[in-house]
């Protein structure tokens, strides 16, 4: 059933070839059988959920059935981040997106996993057992959001939610052959996601069919009064997502796909380019400067900025507390509950924001991304979207790689986060049995023309509809 | 060698708000421990804050009262260190653009005017409560007050002497209350002071090495702590020692000042601009609003005043330096009219009880629309002067009254009724018929007697002019 | 050449109130020292001075709360005594 988008199986029900219960039964049993460690808590107590959802079988998300990444508040369920500081508290409040999305219809079967606080690129600093690529279990989903990512590939839920602050969503979807939006930022509301790097962070859907991601972005992407900082999205109907795309332009970052070591890449990231230029997509090649500045400006903000957010786990309030004895409580509780990829990411922050190093690189950084920001607007001028690999390569194996490798891994996404545009991966093609994937970047606020681009793609290819051997 | 002291000040105001800074939770005092936290408040995973408009438009009142400058942008800052009573690790507050700076606040002293530089205001939340005595081995924390908005106000190092710095803290106190930006007392932590001080060699051009008193919530306190630095910087100074750049706190029971646990070196906040603010343009709308919601100047007030109630210098300067005592009297005048009476009610009758009771204006059980009503149940002749004080006494120290009501309570009535006065004085005549002979034989100073006697018939509560225009025709007659 | 000094690294984890035990300490250390070279490609690049703020995205509309106050759930945890929040003493 699940291989389906959701408006076709809001016609399976209404047409009453199984009813929701059904169906979330069904999934909540795949889950319960998989083996890649991408759903993290198995939210059983549904039955009510599903009741009331039945109350309104027009609404949107009729027949949606969901899973959230594990930074996403979800009342009454875990919200761990993959943290020993966290590994015991219960949500209390629902995230402002997983509200609306519960009230248009949508089930909410679990919590995913994730790399700890969102930091990280395999899902495998967790204190859950590390997630596992769906096409090869050696390998990593990547991450942060790569329980969601994983768990879509395997057809655990239609969609799942993710979080990209440097391209936690965009590059799992690669590794793990779906799509996922990072929306633009100030569209989808910050309130409930636990914040990493509050100016970069934001969550997004994540589903095998590109329509799936529509329909939850049109859901999600409303004002809230609970978060300040917020713009208003289009919405995307069903019109503009079947729009024709003919006369739409792209510019393709060549230099990003020459510079990709596997040729084989190249090749499918030329097809894709093919493929729009049959559906009447004008392409031209770009260049995106500022390359090598974009990593060190993004990991500078964004350790300083995660340092702030995670002053508050301190275990005075909530959260892990320590048994020792005679002991500076906030170093106990702080230092046996924290992975060493955050401690790395605390200590980095803290040190960029110290008075000792004169702020000196903090201040440079923000100096940094506002021309990262320009130079992306200008080439945006001129182009409808930038097309581009939003991964070196393909899946790789977890423990392999060198703290700066895996800084490395996100050169070709970072600098979208620190514009605050939005960007659609979608899947291309396969290498050796691992899905590759591109993304589509646009101007701020035209999800709404991403998307349309990405369906188009998707109503001329088939990568999207393959799924692992699973289960 | 003389030693001049350079004092600066701090003032964290707890503005006038139904919320907090940054949540919707009630800024109520005083309510049950933690009963006001929310989870934005606690700093739970996932909380965001949101600006609360009218702590904006009470800091711009602010501003535009001391003539300052108003700043173009709204920017906040986070502000780091642990402590528990902090929940977020860090205190959003405004570093880079405080909402005001460079103003000026006009200081009423013995000397005259003097014109003090406000550097600048600018809004933060409020930190919890830790209590160190409640558990024994533990540190109990009530987040009730976590997040309230603060106006913190900072003067340049302007003052030199005790008493300019004291008076200055009381006329901040009464001119946010005069605002209306702040509602709460010292005692209560609404308005909380931290000194700066150093002394220098009289003629010296370069300040002494800097001590910063924290917490200071009483004017009482702040003299003692001010008085007592001061003297400690000059004995060490005398002594030869330097004078350590700290931070101290005032200990209320041995009346010293003291120096903190001693941190390495000075505290690193690693200021950072808050991202989840966003950074904007002032909203033109909230300065117009808050230029509308500005009261008259104390000036004004008098002036307004003045125009129907002459005012001598002394009690100008008084009304200038009190300006809840301006409010009382502009009151008053709204109910009665007799200049005589309202001059000797409120500058004498009611001052005395403030002194007497050592209470302030704004905290008095008796306000001016109260008195007001009292003069004027004088003027209508229907209390008499001796019993309007017993009414006064009786509404300073009981609950809330009207005068009219209390004039009942007491049965303090005035009597005016002629036919009525005129049967007592008979009658008091009749029961003297000895000394009102020895009155008509020449003795004029039994009259007064005669005025004591039928007072006491009344109780006192018999109008004096009446009985005096009755009984000094019915004295005379000598058919009694 | 930017290197994380062993003092530094000290003060730095002191300031984020992180203890790292000496095992992990040279690690942390080299880890950090590699990030700053890393991070030094920044002090390269060329940022003209200009007045305008940065934003994220420049459709975001400013967004102020009116004052009101609400009755907010309270937070259940086993952290609590008597309505307080209860912790060991933070300075002995």
């Amino acid at each position: 059933m699940i291989d389906k988008s959701i408006l076709e199986i809001q016609k399976d029900l209404a047409d009453k070839k199984y009813s929701y219960l059904e169906l979330v039964n069904q999934q909540l049993a795949l889950i319960r059988q998989s083996s890649t460690n991408s759903v993290i808590h198995i939210e059983d107590n549904i039955i009510e959920k599903v009741k009331e959802a039945e109350k309104n079988v027009n609404s949107e998300a009729f027949g949606m059935t969901i899973l959230h990444k594990d930074n996403i508040a979800v009342k009454d369920q875990p919200l761990t981040c993959s943290s020993k500081m966290l590994q015991n508290f219960i949500s209390p409040y629902n995230a402002t997106l997983v509200q609306k999305l519960e009230d248009e219809g949508a089930i909410c079967l679990g919590k995913t996993n994730l790399d700890e606080f969102g930091m990280g690129s395999s899902t495998s600093f967790t204190i859950h057992n590390r997630a596992k690529n769906p096409w090869d279990k050696t390998k990593t989903p990547g991450g942060s959001s790569g329980g969601s990512a994983a768990a879509i590939a395997e057809g655990l839920a239609s969609v799942a939610t993710g979080t990209d602050t440097g391209g936690s969503i965009r590059q799992p979807a690669s590794f793990c052959g779906i799509s996922g939006l990072k929306p633009t930022y100030g569209t989808v509301s910050r309130y409930g996601v636990v914040a990493y790097a509050s100016s970069l962070d934001q969550a997004g859907p994540m589903a095998k069919h590109v329509s799936d991601v529509a329909l939850a972005y049109n859901i999600i992407a409303t004002k809230d009064s609970n978060d300040s900082k917020m713009a208003h999205a289009k919405d995307i109907t069903q019109k503009i997502l079947q729009d024709d795309i003919k006369g739409k332009t792209i510019g393709v970052a060549i230099e990003w796909i020459e510079s990709l070591q596997n040729p084989h890449l190249k090749n499918y990231y030329k097809e894709a380019i093919k493929t729009y230029k049959e559906l009447g997509a004008y392409v031209k090649n770009i260049q995106i400067t500022n390359l090598e500045a974009a990593l060190p400006c993004y990991y500078v903000i964004s350790a300083a900025e995660a340092a702030s957010n995670l002053a508050r786990f301190d275990g005075m309030r909530y959260g892990y507390r320590s048994s020792k004895e005679n002991k500076d409580i906030y170093k106990a509780n702080r230092s046996e509950s924290f992975g060493n990829e955050v401690k790395r990411r605390i200590l980095l922050g803290n040190f960029v924001l110290s008075s000792g190093s004169e702020n000196k690189y903090y201040q440079k950084a923000r100096k940094v991304r506002a021309l990262i920001q320009e130079n992306y607007l200008s080439i945006l001028k001129n182009v409808d979207a930038i097309l581009a690999p939003a991964t070196t390569g393909t899946a790789f194996e977890p423990g392999t790689q060198s703290v700066i490798e895996a800084y490395e891994n996100d050169k070709f996404t970072v600098g979208v986060n620190l514009s605050g545009l939005p960007s659609l991966a979608l899947p291309i093609g396969f290498d050796d049995g691992m899905p590759i994937g591109m993304q589509l970047i646009g101007k701020h606020m035209s999800d709404n023309l991403l998307l349309n681009l990405g369906h188009a793609f998707q109503k001329r290819t088939t990568w999207h509809k393959v799924s692992p051997v699973t289960l | 060698m003389k030693y001049i002291p350079t004092i600066g000040l701090e003032a964290h105001v707890q503005l006038n708000l139904a919320s907090k800074m940054f949540s919707s939770s009630s800024s109520l005092a005083n309510q049950p421990v933690n009963e006001n936290a929310s989870f934005v408040d606690l700093a739970l995973p996932g909380m965001l804050p949101l600006i609360n408009e009218e702590a904006i438009i009470q800091a711009i009142m602010f501003g535009k009262w001391i003539n300052a400058n108003i700043n173009e942008m709204l920017t906040f800052d986070r502000k780091h260190y642990f402590y528990p009573d902090l929940p977020k690790g860090y205190q959003i507050t405004q570093d880079v653009n405080p909402i005001v700076f460079d103003g000026k606040f006009q200081l009423s002293t013995k000397e005259g005017i003097k014109e003090t530089s406000i550097v600048r205001a600018h809004l933060e939340e409020d930190a919890g409560k830790s209590i160190h005595d409640l558990f024994e081995d533990k540190t109990a924390i009530d987040f009730n007050r976590a997040g309230c908005a603060l106006l913190e106000i900072v003067t340049g190092p302007d003052f030199t002497n005790v008493e300019d710095a004291i008076e200055f803290g009381k006329q901040l106190f009464q001119t946010v209350h005069y605002l209306g930006i702040c509602a709460g007392s010292m005692k209560d932590g609404a308005f909380r002071m931290d000194l700066n001080v150093s002394i220098a060699p009289e003629n010296s051009d370069k300040l002494g090495s800097r001590v910063e008193i924290k917490n200071l919530n009483s004017f009482k306190n702040m003299q003692l702590a001010l008085k007592y630095e001061i003297e400690r910087q000059q004995k060490a100074l005398g002594n030869n020692e330097d004078i350590v750049q700290e931070t101290r706190l005032f200990d209320t029971k041995e009346l010293v000042t003291k120096s903190m646990r001693k941190k390495e070196d000075a505290a690193d906040y690693k200021y950072m601009n808050e991202p989840d603010l966003l950074d904007q343009k002032l909203p033109i709308h909230l300065l117009d609003l808050a230029v509308k919601r500005l009261p008259l100047s104390p000036k004004e007030k008098i002036d307004n005043i003045s125009s129907s109630f002459t005012l001598d210098e002394r009690q100008v300067n008084l009304l200038m330096q009190d300006l809840p005592l301006l409010d009382l009297l502009a009151n008053v005048i709204k109910k009665s009219k007799d200049k005589k009476l309202v001059n000797h009610w409120v500058f004498t009758e009611y001052l005395a009880r403030i002194n007497k009771f050592n209470s302030s204006v704004a905290t008095a059980p008796v306000n001016g629309n109260h008195l007001g009503e009292l003069i004027n149940l004088i003027e209508t002749d229907k209390l008499s002067a001796p019993s309007a004080k017993e009414v006064l006494d009786y509404m300073w120290s009981n609950e809330f009254k009207r005068p009219t009501d209390v004039v009942k309570l007491l049965d303090l009535s005035q009597v005016t009724d002629s036919k009525i006065i005129e049967g007592e004085i008979i009658q008091v005549i009749k029961d003297n018929k000895d000394k009102h002979t020895q009155y008509l034989n020449g003795m004029n100073k039994l009259y007064g007697f005669f005025v004591g006697q039928v007072m006491a018939k009344f109780k006192g509560k018999a109008n004096p002019v009446v009985v005096n225009k009755l009984l000094k025709d019915v004295i005379e007659r000598k058919d009694l | 050449m930017v290197a994380m000094e062993k003092k530094s690294v000290f003060k730095i984890a002191e300031l984020a109130k992180i203890e790292i035990d000496s095992r992990e300490e040279k690690k942390f250390e080299d880890d950090l020292s590699d990030i700053l070279v890393w991070c030094e490609k920044l002090m390269s690049i060329e940022t003209p001075e200009r007045n305008t703020n940065f934003t994220p995205n420049p459709y975001i509309e400013p967004n102020l709360r009116k004052d009101e106050s609400v009755k907010n759930p309270s937070l259940e945890s086993s952290y609590k005594k008597n309505g307080y929040f209860i912790t060991d003493k933070v300075i002995k």
